[in-house]
């Protein structure tokens, strides 16, 4: 308890003495009550919507947020001011008429917290540093579980305002959902600040980020601005890339974050549809260092058959014959007897599926002494037909994601790295391409948590636009329902939803409802004006309409109500600088990607090496070894990639004992590709 | 311990006594006029400045001299009837509030104050017991000018209702005297209504009264319909009214607004301001100060046409700090 001689006497304590800027009034047509009061204040002081202030009466504290403001004077009626000035707005009356400022402040804390009386009347001071701590109930947590979401500022106050972890990643609450208008910037700033933050206080956490659009997001191992003598300062320069201000990194000391770019941030993007250039914006050889492909293959995707498939195409006899391949064809131990007489077949890439079908068919229609069978397998020839064309189609359908070949591109499964953000770059892909990546990622994510085998015990999963992939209405879609499950049961695996919106009343509620945390930035007035943010007052609502860069509003469940802080601009490089920093390389001949990721293996490759290891190569096959260099990495990959092009090639010694097709072929110490 | 909180101990422990009779929900008036109205009179006047009365316009200003603004109110309502006699619970109280640089209105230090008191003819009912009780009393006996009424129930209130405006009167005095004492040069004060016989010589230096109501009748036949019709922004030649008994001062008439199609007294004020040459010189200046007050309006004030706003300033700071009827009915419900 502060005692009202504490906030009053100047010299009884080391404490600074807490500034009185009003007090309490109460009156019949505004009285207050256990969870509102108001004040009235003099004219110049520096109360406002969101301020944060306390009321000391005896042996009761009371800890409020200004919510309301209102002002008026004695004059009854705008006419009689209309009249007196004679209708002239210059003119001075001799007297200025006296101006009340009153505020109503919803409360945050009392003390002591029984019995929850209407507040009483007495003086009402500015919070300081200590008040904001206590009015947010940040003494129980912020030493412990404190990760800072900005400062709470007043006049020269800056006061660290800290989210409780607990309640931020799990397991009490979870989730963090932000809405805010399109361009200003502050979803994306938030986020990347509020994972500087985490990253801060947290070493048991990754994070994974869908970039949806434009380059928002890759970045973020570069600072705002380069180190002084740095080989970048110069360009940084040149290009007029702005720097951080005074104010950001004050509030960078304030609130205890380094004022740093990510050091670890690896970048998957899908290839483009040659199939060896990568679909992304972050091209620049410079940068390529940790930009690696994502693509997928058969099996990565056949487990989400609905999401790639529409639901239109799957019928249930579909469905039964998918399963049955799932289940009985695609990585059957001792491959699959088709029943033709042949070899059987292993089936683990789209090729093998292709050859699969086509085996079938052939033995469909050379059945029944030549008549043709009408099932294989009690399943119809038909529904054969159908699902290979559907299967088959998707290569082309999800052209530089999916890879007909054994090679697959994928986030590191199991070996996540705390403190490391994985950015998933899905701008360049169509609705369908997002759904797939967002829905398996999602899944694998929690089913490696689930089992604690993803290397790290959090991750929290980056979504922007989580209005277009969980909308209040619409279908029910794969991706949708896998949303729903992370905002129910996220928390307690450790699986953690950082969204973001313009609109989130478009968003479905349960994933809203479910989010522990929900900031605002500026706000769209239409949007204000539903029914979700009634709980807000008016001039909460109009101060969120007008909140300028950096300020948000947050919400949090040990803040009874809504806190309007600032948070730093993030030291990492806005995406539209990057990409003058960084242009993206144009798409290159298969020749110069393999020279430009060789060269990155071993600094002693030379073009003309490539070149010769090209020279008779089959185009799939070169695709193919590049992509196995690529993905398994090699400190000879020239070489390596020579003995997968003489391989492919059949013209190393034949196997000595012979493969069924599709068949891995045995270890050996010599096959840089071995399984 | 607070009057309000005597009488309330007072009425709850002479519950059962049968002298007491505890009276509820009596309105209450800020101003004596309602239970007591002013008695229309004439007096005599003599004109100083010129030869006859006559109108003279105002020059235009713009700006005002006055720094300081004297008010009183008065409340007062039957609060019990003792032995009989109907007992006023009176309250008065004045105040000089002060118009800074910033044009804002504040209470002048030191210049408030205030007084309450139970009023009654202690011949007729007995103080004693009321004050054994921490009551403070006043006899309103020697307001008496009937004797042979002195026991009419009627007399009895509007007698009491005349001492409570005397104990308004000696408060304003109070602080009249306390500012003559403490102010200095170029500071102004407009006190609300006559002017005060002065106790000190040449004390009232730098005072002007402002009348709003026109009881008392100084001029007759022409000067009269002249005065009543005088147009917006101009004044009366100077006169010096008859007082009995008290000092001379100056006064002069000013219409503050123009009263077109409105009443003869619409926005018509006498000025008063001490019996020197000084005001002769400047009544064409002290009236460009008044002109220039009547912004803002002082809406919703039903007399607006005549006060200025800092005097209802002052009224309403008083009125804030004044006792409510509320917390009196309060008090008196035990």
């Amino acid at each position: 308890m502060i005692s009202e001689q504490e906030a009053g006497s100047p010299g009884a304590q080391s404490r600074p003495r807490l500034a009185q800027v009003g007090r309490v009034v109460a009156t019949e047509p505004r009285p207050n009550t256990a969870y509102e009061f108001h004040f009235w204040t003099a004219p110049g002081s520096p109360v406002g919507i969101g301020t944060l202030v306390v009321v000391l009466a005896e042996n009761v504290e009371v800890y409020g947020v200004v919510v309301e403001g209102w002002s008026y004077t004695d004059v009854a009626s705008a006419m009689h001011d209309y009249i007196g000035l004679d209708g002239d707005p210059a003119m001075e009356a001799m007297t200025r008429r006296p101006e009340i400022r009153c505020y109503t402040a919803a409360v945050l804390r009392r003390e002591p917290e029984e019995p929850v009386q209407p507040v009483p009347g007495g003086p009402v001071y500015l919070a300081d540093d200590l008040c904001v701590r206590r009015a947010l109930r940040m003494d129980a947590y912020a030493d412990r579980t404190g990760v800072a979401v900005g400062a709470y500022q007043n006049g020269e106050l800056l006061a660290p305002v800290y989210l409780d972890a607990d309640f931020l990643l799990g397991p009490e609450a979870a989730h963090v959902t932000l809405t805010g208008v399109s361009g200003l910037a502050t979803k994306t700033s938030t986020i990347e600040f509020l994972l500087q933050s985490i990253f801060a206080a947290r070493d048991d956490v990754a994070c994974v980020c869908f970039n949806v659009k434009g380059h928002d997001m890759l970045f973020l191992d570069f600072p705002a601005e380069a180190e002084p003598g740095s080989p970048l300062e110069e360009r940084y320069r040149d290009l007029g890339i702005t720097p951080l201000t005074e104010a950001d990194r004050t509030l960078y000391d304030v609130l205890g974050v380094p004022c740093r770019a990510f050091e670890n941030v690896e970048y998957y993007a899908p290839f483009r549809e040659d199939g060896f250039n990568l679909n992304t914006l972050r091209t620049n050889p410079e940068v390529m260092g940790n930009v690696h492909p994502l693509a997928w293959g058969l099996q990565d995707i056949m487990e989400f058959a609905e999401v790639v498939l529409s639901r239109d195409d799957v019928d249930a006899k579909a469905d039964a014959l998918i399963q049955y391949i799932n289940q009985k064809v695609i990585g059957a131990k001792d491959g699959y007897n088709i029943g033709d007489g042949k070899a059987a077949i292993y089936v683990r890439t789209f090729a093998d599926l292709e050859e699969w079908f086509r085996r079938v068919f052939d033995y469909m229609e050379a059945g029944d002494s030549g008549r043709g069978m009408e099932q294989y397998r009690s399943h119809h020839y038909q529904t054969l037909r159908k699902v290979h064309n559907r299967l088959t189609n998707l290569i082309t359908r999800y052209r530089g994601l999916l890879t007909p070949r054994e090679e697959r591109h994928d986030l590191p499964w199991g070996d996540f790295k705390p403190r490391t953000i994985y950015v998933v770059d899905i701008a360049s892909m169509d609705q369908q391409g997002q759904d797939l990546v967002v829905t398996r990622v999602v899944s694998k994510l929690r089913e490696h948590l689930e089992r604690k085998a993803l290397g790290v015990d959090r991750c929290i999963v980056v979504v922007d636009e989580l209005n277009k992939y969980a909308p209040s209405d619409g279908p029910e879609t794969n991706l949708k329902r896998t949303l729903l499950d992370i905002s129910e049961r996220g928390r307690y695996i450790g699986l953690v939803l950082f969204s973001a919106q313009q609109f989130r009343s478009q968003v479905h509620k349960r994933v809203v409802g479910n989010c522990g945390t929900s900031i605002y930035g500026r706000m769209d007035m239409d949007e204000l004006a539903t029914p979700g943010y009634q709980v807000l007052t008016r001039a909460e609502r109009e101060k969120l309409a007008t909140l300028s860069k950096g300020q948000l509003m947050v919400r949090h469940p040990h803040f009874s109500q809504a806190i309007f802080v600032k948070f730093p601009r993030p030291n990492v490089l806005r995406g539209s600088d990057g990409v003058r920093l960084f242009p993206p390389a144009e798409p290159v001949e298969l020749e110069e990607a393999i020279f430009r990721e060789f060269s990155r293996m071993d600094a002693t490759v030379q073009r003309n090496q490539v070149r010769e290891a090209l020279a008779d190569a089959d185009r799939d096959a070169a695709l193919e070894a590049f992509n196995k260099v690529r993905l398994r990495g090699s400190s000879e990959p020239v070489s390596d990639f020579q003995k997968f092009i003489r391989k492919k090639a059949k013209l190393d010694e034949p196997d000595p004992v012979p493969r069924a097709f599709g068949a891995p072929p045995p270890v050996s110490g010599d096959d840089p590709f071995a399984d | 311990m607070s009057l309000a909180d005597a009488l309330q101990r007072f009425v709850r422990e002479h519950r059962e006594d049968p002298a007491l009779r505890v009276v509820r929900g009596t309105p209450q008036s800020d101003e004596m006029t309602e239970l007591a109205p002013a008695t229309p009179a004439t007096h005599q006047a003599r004109v100083v400045e010129g030869a006859a009365l006559e109108q003279k316009p105002v020059p235009a200003l713009g700006g005002s001299g006055f720094t300081h603004f004297l008010d009183g109110i008065q409340r007062s309502r039957v609060a019990l009837i003792w032995h009989g006699v109907p007992v006023i619970w009176g309250y008065a109280a004045a105040c000089v509030r002060e118009r800074g640089a910033d044009r804002l209105m504040r209470l002048a230090p030191g210049m408030c104050e205030s007084r309450e008191a139970l009023i009654f003819p202690f011949a007729f009912a007995p103080p004693e017991e009321l004050q054994r009780w921490g009551l403070a009393c006043v006899d309103s006996s020697p307001m008496a000018r009937v004797p042979e009424d002195a026991d009419n129930p009627a007399y009895i209130r509007q007698y009491s209702l005349e001492m409570l405006g005397d104990l308004r009167r000696r408060l304003e005095r109070t602080l009249l005297k306390r500012w003559l004492e403490s102010s200095g040069e170029g500071q102004w004060l407009l006190v609300d209504g006559e002017l005060p016989d002065s106790e000190q010589e040449g004390g009232l230096r730098r005072v002007v009264g402002l009348i709003k109501s026109h009881q008392t009748r100084y001029f007759a036949g022409e000067e009269q319909r002249m005065l009543l019709e005088l147009p917006e922004g101009q004044r009366t030649t100077v006169f010096q009214p008859h007082r009995h008994g008290y000092r001379p001062v100056y006064s002069w008439y000013l219409r503050l607004r123009d009263s077109s199609g409105q009443d003869q007294a619409f926005g018509l004020v006498r000025v008063e301001a001490r019996a020197d040459e000084e005001t002769l010189r400047m009544a064409g200046e002290i009236s460009g100060w008044l002109l220039a007050e009547r912004t803002p309006l002082s809406l919703p004030d039903a007399r607006w046409d005549r006060m200025i706003y800092p005097v209802r300033d002052c009224e309403q700071y008083l009125r804030s700090i004044a006792p409510t009827a509320v917390e009196m009915d309060a008090r008196l419900q035990v």
